[in-house]
């Protein structure tokens, strides 16, 4: 008796449908997965058979095997336990053939015949195409948000066989089909003073520019850059569907009632590692550089992180996605973020310019060095920030809301499109001319300061590309002599890491 | 060679004469170590040049604590100076003493030791110092017309009575100083970037044989060291802390004579720039300062006169400092805004009532005509502003 059941498997942040095929034959007792099953798959017959036994159900007394096809890729973890256990009760006639057809089942199956909840419900599901699919009543949600009306949960193993039978109803999927709760952030209108700051974080989002702050600590670089993804524009279906696909894949809990619509804010800690950044593990899953996908890469104390976790920054800011393998896989998973990055100018913290650093100048030196060259240059904005002004902590001028700013970063964002690149950050050098004019007193400037040596060519496209964002902001399409010193000043702070810095 | 180095026989009679006594032998040899002038200058002060040098030597200078000026110190150094002071006809001046330059000597980043050479009388003659000295400086590399027009300038202001100050780079600081160098005019005073007996190319060193035996060279680099490219820099606070006033005749768009610009404008003194065309390369620099209201347009000598030693008299050079008039009201602002502490653009804006943007134009051409300055993003007035 053969019986065939569709499910899925998950590799990175990308599903793989998987057929589970059963078949029960005559001959001496015994239970095999053949398929490229992984260790977790093969503990999977000791975890189906005792649930099914706890279910109530009998173990066949004859020769079962199972099969995992497409047979030449590898599979993993327990999400294939449902499908196998279904499979086997098929194969026995405990559940009709046909009530599994068009049908995915994807679920971990506890000892007492629990269904457990997997991770990656999202992309698994996206990847199999029946009309039907049975997840853990834990991941309702995730399952809604792929397949809609055809998404049905199971609690327990015995339950899920009595629906599939017709004698008794499918359990309530909750928390599904809610309208999505409006999703808020912390608000700019909280910071007080900071206008060069407010102004930063305005300009990265508008042209997709990535951040460094330089600053003491106290002085709002992490309640600037918390503030950021509530200034970017709203996620596009895709984008939503992608960071949805991603969180699931990590196992992070996915909102109720639809697909997210604020980009996400990736804050990894200082003792982060490569591997937490990159992603990684048996099964590839994401790690904070993609599930900042969309939205913001929060690094504190980037001075701080060793150079291996800041080498794996390099792939992601040139081509938006990070590649990682194991010993027999590997895969690509999507990590086009908004890089904010903070540093204390100076070990103490202080900094020169104002008199009250107490480093060495050969510590100074050194911590000047902890950030690459090529890793400062993907910085377009490079801004020092002090700690705020007493009077302006306690002034009771109201601050500019994120709506308000969001608003502007939402035209300039418009108008870029409508140029043909995704932000004014990727303008490419050869359409620099065309889509930032300079008028004369810019050029001019930029001139003078290319002959000073206070720019060098590389700079001149960062500088052109902030002041495009700049001017875009202004509303003008000609960049003009404000925007360009603007622009200068919004990179003033890349000068505090250490003179090696222009390349 | 001290107390009696009052005068022009001073700096002349040193040649093969007088030796110098340890005091100066010891100061000299400090000069030597190849240290920048802060750190000379922290190295003298309050200590006897014997006793810092007896320190410098055993690695416990306080101002050179990590002893990195011991390996060069060998111990007959001192013995060594005083020979090659004799040899060149080189006096070793201390601020304050007879000789040196009152106002220089008053300026706050006054050489801790200066070495004058040759005959002249006007840096070490009148206790008063008040003899007219103006600066003429400009690029190594000029138009033509650019040095006709500094060796005229150079002619008139000695005709005048007016000391030539200049570096005796090639370009124009030669020309002035060969305009300079006429039977009758007043003695023209080079500021060296090097040592007086550093090497040149034969026509360079004619001319500074010249500038020597008609007037005086000053060099805070000691004798017999080799020269480096900072040294050339930091010399132009010396022409400009020496001058009643500084012309710019040509210069680059990033000329070294901005340097001497920066620093004349940070001590108050006036600068004069003669104008150029407009597409000349070597007038960028000039021109930028006129329009920026750094500089005063002069075409000659008569011109730089009017302008700024009215009467060859000093008093009333004050108050005619160039460029309250012709700044507008945001660069006022601005400069208003700036203070002596660094601050942040977004200060800066807020207190001259700008949007970011513009103030941030304004200041970057006020970094450009020298009168503010910016450090990773941090802005500075310049010391001594215009009035408003
Ligand atoms: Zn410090």
């Amino acid at each position: 008796m053969l019986a065939r059941v569709a499910s899925a498997s998950l590799v990175g942040v990308e599903g793989r449908r998987v057929d589970v095929e059963v078949h029960v034959s005559s001959g001496f007792p015994g239970f095999t997965i053949v398929g490229l099953p992984d260790a977790a798959v093969r503990e999977s017959r000791d975890r189906v058979r005792a649930a099914l036994l706890s279910s109530g159900f009998r173990w066949p007394q004859r020769r079962v095997t199972v099969n995992l096809a497409p047979s030449g890729v590898r599979k993993g973890g327990p999400g294939l336990d449902l499908a196998v256990a279904v499979g086997v009760l098929v194969a026995e006639g405990e559940v009709p053939a046909e009530a599994v057809a068009d049908t995915a089942f994807v679920g971990e199956l506890g000892l007492d015949g629990s269904v457990r909840a997997v991770t990656g419900i999202v992309p698994m599901l996206a990847s199999v195409t029946c009309r039907r699919v049975v997840v853990p009543a834990a991941c309702a949600a995730e399952a809604t948000l792929v397949s809609g009306d055809g998404a049905r949960v199971a609690a327990r193993l015995d339950e899920l066989v009595r629906a599939l039978g017709g004698s008794a109803p499918w359990p309530v999927a909750t928390g599904a089909r809610r309208s999505p709760a409006p999703e808020r952030g912390p608000d700019l209108a909280d910071v007080r003073g900071q206008w060069l700051g407010r102004r930063a974080v305005e300009v990265a989002a508008a042209g997709g520019h990535h951040l460094l702050l330089v600053g003491p600590p106290g002085s709002g670089k992490t309640m600037l850059a918390t503030r950021l993804p509530g200034l970017l524009p709203p996620l596009s279906r895709e984008e939503a569907f992608d960071v949805a696909r991603i969180h699931s894949a990590a196992g992070l809990p996915v909102a109720d009632g639809g697909l997210p619509s604020r980009p996400p804010l990736r804050a990894p800690h200082q003792g982060t590692t490569a591997v937490a950044l990159a992603g990684g593990g048996p099964w590839l899953r994401p790690g904070e550089i993609s599930l900042a996908h969309a939205g913001v890469l929060f690094l504190d104390e980037m001075g701080e992180l060793p150079a291996a976790v800041l080498d794996v920054l390099r792939e992601p800011l040139e081509e938006g996605v990070v590649r990682i393998s194991r010993a027999r896989a590997s895969a690509t998973l999507p990590a086009r973020f908004l890089l904010v990055g903070a540093m204390n100018p100076c070990p103490c913290g202080e900094g020169v310019v104002r008199g009250a650093c107490r480093c060495t100048e050969a510590a100074r030196a050194r911590y000047g060095r902890r950030l690459s060259g090529p890793l400062l240059d993907r910085f377009d904005l490079a801004v020092g920030l002090q700690r705020p002004d007493p009077a302006d902590l306690l002034g009771d001028a109201p601050m500019e809301p994120s709506a308000t700013v969001a608003a502007r970063v939402a035209a300039v964002r418009l108008q870029a499109a409508a140029r043909g690149v995704v932000h004014n950050a990727a303008i490419p050098v050869s359409r620099l001319q065309e889509l930032a004019p300079l008028s004369a007193a810019a050029a001019a400037l930029v001139e003078r300061r290319l002959r000073s040596g206070d720019l060098s060519a590389r700079g001149l496209h960062r500088v052109r590309r902030v002041a495009r964002t700049v001017a875009d902001l202004d509303g003008r399409h000609l960049v003009e002599e404000t925007h360009v010193a603007e622009a200068l000043q919004l990179h003033a702070a890349r000068a505090a890491l250490g003179p090696q810095v222009v390349p | 060679m001290t107390g009696a180095a009052g005068s022009c026989e001073a700096a002349a009679g040193a040649r093969g004469a007088a030796p110098l006594d340890d005091v100066h032998r010891c100061a000299a040899a400090l000069a030597a170590l190849g240290a920048s002038p802060s750190t000379v200058r922290r190295l003298l002060s309050g200590t006897d040049a014997c006793e810092a040098w007896r320190l410098v030597r055993s690695g416990r200078h306080p101002a050179d604590p990590a002893g990195r000026l011991r390996a060069a110190a060998r111990p007959g150094l001192p013995d060594d100076m005083g020979d090659r002071c004799a040899m060149t006809g080189t006096a070793v001046l201390l601020p304050g003493e007879p000789g040196y330059p009152p106002v220089l000597a008053a300026d706050p980043e006054a050489p801790a030791v200066l070495f004058v050479t040759g005959a002249g009388a006007p840096v070490a003659s009148t206790p008063g110092d008040d003899s007219p000295r103006i600066a003429v400086v400009g690029t190594r590399a000029p138009s033509s017309a650019g040095v006709r027009v500094a060796r005229a300038m150079g002619a008139g202001l000695a005709a005048a009575g007016v000391s030539v100050v200049s570096g005796l780079a090639r370009g124009i600081d030669a020309a002035a100083h060969d305009g300079a160098l006429q039977p009758g005019g007043a003695p023209p005073v080079g500021v060296l970037g090097a040592a007086a007996d550093a090497p040149l190319a034969p026509v360079d060193a004619r001319r500074r044989a010249s500038v020597a035996s008609a007037g005086v060279l000053l060099s805070e680099v000691a004798p017999g060291t080799a020269s480096r490219r900072w040294m050339f820099a930091v010399r132009n606070r010396i022409m400009a802390a020496l001058s009643q006033a500084v012309v710019v005749v040509e210069s680059h768009a990033t000329g070294g004579s901005l340097h001497t610009v920066r620093a004349a404008v940070r001590r108050g003194v006036p600068v004069c720039a003669v104008p150029g065309s407009v597409t000349s390369p070597a007038s960028a620099g000039t021109n930028a300062l006129l329009v920026g209201g750094v500089a005063r347009a002069v075409r000659d000598a008569g011109d730089v006169l009017a302008a700024v030693v009215p009467g060859h008299r000093l008093p009333g050079l004050q108050a005619r400092r160039p460029g309250a008039g012709a700044m507008d009201a945001r660069s006022r602002a601005v400069l208003g805004a700036l203070g002596g502490e660094p601050a942040s653009l977004d200060r800066v804006a807020l207190g001259a009532g700008l949007g970011l943007g513009e103030a941030a134009a304004v200041l970057e051409r006020l970094a450009d005509a020298g009168l503010a300055s910016c450090e990773h993003g941090w802005w500075t007035g310049s010391a001594r502003r215009p009035p408003r």
